[in-house]
């Protein structure tokens, strides 16, 4: 998925093929660091880049919000979602500055990884080492809810610490699962809880005035018309993954309120933006109705 | 007012001597690690409820086919070794719902990831005769595991 052979990277150089015939060549440059890619762009060294939700977050509060905490259950309310950004209406809220998002494609569910599967509970994390990233500050807020011990880490270093032993705790998507050895530092008494606890996603940002009209949306369009494919790649990665469980019989519910309740909290804090929130409900009530949460009016924007 | 009535006639538990004949067959199809085979003698909407005792208290997962057969897929993937023990066969026929109950310990034996696995499995399959011939409707599983660094 990741890699330069991945599927990614080939739709990376399909778009900078297809790029000349919407007025704007691309030439695609390869860093090994998101951190260093996004500043770059920051600085105008590159006039397009391709982050992770997270990191794209910086640059568009809006879209950067998907990859929130427990926002959307599943791979086809993702897929919805993303069909709806793709609508002329949802283009303004696509720009932030001088920032445009060109495209939006799926990473895979962010699952948790534990080494001792008896930290069956949200209560037994506490006291725990869990990874987090260092830049997502809803990461850090997370741990501080349910009490674990947040050992600051990137996505260089969260799997190694995790395999061996200085972090008890990690949320990844499957996709990380084998090229990142994961499988070690689960072995045979741990457990990846199967409940999605966000939707990742990589997002392509534009600076807007190096682009002509109309590019952004193209570019939109282009890298969504692949969804199922990409698609069908994190699905084979999560076949791969040994001890993948449901939440004990009468958890999920527990979990997935805990995350809700996270999630209003951390947009009222601001780190999650309250109209992506309020889409994502819509979403969520559409594939689900029944879901207690679509007959309150919390996470809605009027 | 007339009144229709239908007789639907329930179809009788399969013989013991049917059930035994498929789950030798079933456990075969584990060693062999033929899926195609396995997910054919399982009905679609089974459930597989795993009561895991390592933990306190013991917890219990219940998966649907499509998790459960995942799961033996990436067992497979990083075992070596294997070895899967049926012991002897209980019945219990229920005549009402045309269940017949297979109730058995199943120990299975592996080197995976660095170390050697054993698994006791406290086995209940539910055998139902369906349109499509005899599916296992249902599986329970009371699990220990030991394991021993390499």
């Amino acid at each position: 998925m990741l890699g330069a052979q991945g599927p990614v990277f080939g739709r990376m150089k399909e778009l900078a093929l297809k790029s000349g015939s919407w007025g704007a060549t691309l030439q695609v440059r390869v860093y090994v660091d998101e951190r260093v890619a996004a500043e770059d762009f920051k600085a105008g060294q590159c006039d397009a880049v391709l982050l992770t939700g997270m990191r794209a977050r910086q640059f568009n509060a809006f879209s950067g919000s998907i990859d929130s905490i427990g926002g959307l259950p599943d791979y086809p309310s993702l897929k919805r979602l993303l069909e709806t950004l793709t609508r002329p209406e949802a283009a303004a809220l696509l720009t932030q500055g001088n920032y445009e998002v060109g495209g939006i494609l799926p990473l895979g569910a962010a699952y948790i990884f534990i080494r001792d599967r008896r930290i069956n509970s949200v209560a037994k994390m506490a006291g725990r080492k869990i990874a987090v990233l260092d830049y997502d500050k809803a990461q850090l807020r997370m741990a501080e809810r349910i009490g674990a011990q947040a050992v600051a880490s990137d996505v260089t270093n969260f799997a190694g610490k995790f395999n061996n032993g200085m972090v008890d705790v990690v949320a990844a998507p499957g996709v990380a699962y084998m090229p990142l050895e994961l499988y070690k530092g689960v072995g045979t008494k741990g457990v990846v809880l199967k409940l999605p606890v966000a939707q990742l996603t990589f997002q392509l940002l534009l600076h807007k005035d190096k682009f002509p009209a109309g590019f952004a949306r193209q570019s939109r369009q282009f890298l969504l018309a692949d969804f199922d494919s990409y698609l069908s790649v994190i699905k084979a990665a999560e076949e791969d993954i040994l001890f993948f469980f449901p939440p004990p019989d009468g958890d999920a519910g527990k979990y997935e309120d805990m995350m809700r309740e996270a999630r209003i909290s951390l947009t009222r804090e601001g780190i999650y933006d309250r109209r992506m929130m309020s889409l994502m409900k819509r979403v969520r009530c559409r594939q689900h109705p029944a879901n207690a949460e679509c007959s309150d009016s919390r996470e809605v924007t009027p | 007012m007339a009144l229709l009535l239908v007789a639907t006639a329930l179809a009788a538990p399969p013989e013991p001597a049917e059930g035994e004949k498929f789950l030798r067959q079933y456990f075969q199809f584990m060693r062999n690690h033929d899926m195609a085979a396995l997910s054919a003698m399982i009905a679609d909407d089974s459930k597989v409820e795993i009561l895991f005792m390592d933990s306190d208290p013991p917890m219990k997962f219940t998966l649907a086919k499509s998790d459960y057969l995942q799961q033996l897929k990436a067992l497979w993937h990083f075992s070596r070794e294997e070895r899967y023990d049926i012991g002897p066969i209980r019945w219990q026929a229920d005549a009402a719902s045309g269940v017949l109950l297979a109730s058995l310990r199943e120990t299975e034996d592996r080197l995976i990831l660095e170390g050697r696995l054993k698994q006791i499995n406290d086995l209940e399959l539910r055998l139902t005769r369906t349109a499509n011939g005899l599916r296992i409707t249902g599986i329970r599983t009371t699990t220990r595991l030991q394991d021993s660094a390499k």
